[in-house]
């Protein structure tokens, strides 16, 4: 009974350790043919999550962030960015429905060509 | 209680009801001492008999014991009073009792007329095809359907005990009756069952045509659930009915003891397919070696089917462990995380659960404990026959 209890009270002193370290914020780039694309997500987890991306080599008219899981048919939510400065642009919604591998396309649209950067972000818990 | 069984088998095989209502099959052998005894035959008139049939001497207290053993056999069998377990189901409970079911089963036996079945059936195929592609579009609502997860759910209990009726139905229009119809744990997965053990008395095209009737019957509720959507546009019967025609090819998978290995062992006619796989193994390891070995008791063609069935089935089994160990081992190591994450959903603003969240936590606890109490049971059994071995 003692070494279940022991058992027990080991279990929730991780579980209780792992819940006070929230995943860490992830960074990410990608070049489109006109833009450089800089993404920041203050976690890749499920919830409600802040994206900012930081644009440079122009500044588009719309900036729209769409997420949607890699193996399978599993759309997330699709968002306009705010404009919070001059080259950076902020998306909050839960991006991540489901653990594992999601794809984030940011979509930039502006003087009449459509460009998108992709990025690849494992979901975790 | 004696009945003849149909299988493929060369020489007649017969089936032993005992006292609890379990099935257990008898040789031909032990048919001809059993009955030949009963009806008056002495020992040496059949040591006589026998030795000319077999072209070897059989003497008569050979028969004497052989018939003593098959009579020890069969008291044992029919003196059980404890309920047979029903394909391997380690937990169960009864939803529908004996009364229920036959006042049932006689008023849906109509559907199972070939005039219903052939129009009924080809509608099916049109719709499950529509829902195979409606898995895709769907996917996201099946996955969290939210609110509907429970009026979802229930429809589709409602097509599992359907399902079982639908055995039942057929057993009833052959004129044997389903013992009971309920709910229980087969392996690590939920199931419906229905005890239909009264069906080796039924031939095997009747059996056959029972193992069916359950996809059968649950098509038909995953139909009416699909026209209840086309008429009134209730999502939950369009989720419900998507739910239920991705189901049926799972069922009649061959491999677990689900419908599928029921009909491919009533359409090969070989009862207890499962223990007849290493039996033709090790026939045709013996013929390799040249040692002498007993013929198989099924035409040829059914042993090759037999031994194609093992092979698969130990490679479908064999990637299936390996694939349930791989995610075993995944799930343990991140599970800490996943509670972390629940804990954290309802620790901090805003306090309420992430889209998603439960998902990540309810199929994981179910997979590690059924894994879990599945191993301890399977490490407990080894040990303890592991034992006996070794004090023998």
């Amino acid at each position: 009974m003692r070494r279940i209890a022991a058992g027990v009270a080991l279990a929730l002193v991780v579980i209780a350790d792992s819940a006070c370290q929230a995943p860490p914020p992830v960074e990410l780039a990608a070049q489109t043919r006109s833009y450089t694309v800089n993404l920041n997500l203050d976690a890749a987890s499920l919830g409600p999550r802040v994206a900012t991306i930081r644009i440079a080599g122009g500044e588009p008219v719309h900036v729209i962030v769409a997420s949607s899981m890699v193996k399978m048919p599993m759309p997330g939510p699709t968002i306009v960015a705010s404009k919070v400065d001059d080259d950076e642009y902020e998306a909050r919604a839960e991006f991540f429905t489901m653990l594992g591998e999601w794809r984030l396309e940011v979509r930039l649209t502006g003087q009449g060509v459509d460009e998108v950067a992709t990025f690849d972000v494992t979901a975790v818990p | 209680m004696l009945s003849r069984i149909d299988t493929s088998e060369r020489e007649p095989a017969y089936v032993l009801r005992g006292a609890n209502g379990g099935y257990i099959k008898l040789s031909a052998s032990a048919h001809f001492l059993l009955t030949q005894i009963d009806a008056g035959a002495t020992a040496d008139e059949l040591a006589e008999r026998l030795s000319r049939d077999l072209g070897r001497v059989v003497t008569a207290d050979e028969v004497r014991a052989a018939h003593a053993q098959v009579s020890r056999q069969v008291a044992a069998i029919e003196g059980r009073t404890q309920r047979p377990s029903t394909a391997g189901l380690w937990f169960r409970v009864r939803c529908l009792p004996r009364p229920a079911i036959d006042w049932l089963s006689r008023r849906l036996s109509f559907a199972l007329h070939p005039v219903v079945v052939l129009p009924l059936a080809v509608t099916m195929i049109f719709a499950a095809l529509r829902a195979a592609g409606d898995i895709s579009t769907r996917h996201r609502a099946m996955m969290d359907p939210g609110s509907l997860f429970f009026p979802v759910f229930a429809l589709f209990v409602l097509s599992m005990l359907m399902h079982e009726l639908g055995h039942a139905t057929a057993c009833a229009r052959y004129g044997v009756s389903a013992r009971d119809i309920g709910f229980g744990l087969y392996l690590i997965f939920p199931v419906a069952y229905s005890d239909v053990s009264a069906a080796w008395t039924l031939t095997r095209r009747q059996r056959v045509a029972v193992d069916l009737a359950g996809v059968y019957f649950q098509l038909l509720v995953g139909l009416a659930y699909l026209t209840a959507y086309r008429l009134g546009g209730w999502e939950v019967f369009h989720l419900a009915s998507v739910l239920v025609f991705a189901v049926a090819p799972f069922v009649l998978m061959p491999i677990f003891k689900l419908d599928g290995y029921w009909f491919l062992a009533d359409l090969l006619g070989v009862p207890n397919l499962y223990r007849q796989v290493p039996r033709v193994f090790h026939h045709i390891r013996d013929r390799v070696r040249r040692r002498s070995t007993a013929a198989l008791p099924w035409p040829s063609w059914v042993s090759i089917a037999v031994l194609v069935y093992g092979a698969f089935s130990v490679a479908f089994l064999a990637l299936f462990g390996v694939r349930l160990a791989m995610t075993f081992g995944s799930l343990a190591a991140s599970y800490p995380a996943r509670v972390a994450g629940l804990v954290r959903d309802l620790s901090l603003p805003p306090h309420r659960l992430a889209s998603g969240r439960l998902h990540t936590i309810i199929g994981p606890t179910y997979i590690l404990l059924g894994v879990g109490w599945a191993l301890a049971r399977i490490v407990r059994r080894s040990a303890r026959a592991l034992w006996s071995r070794g004090a023998r």
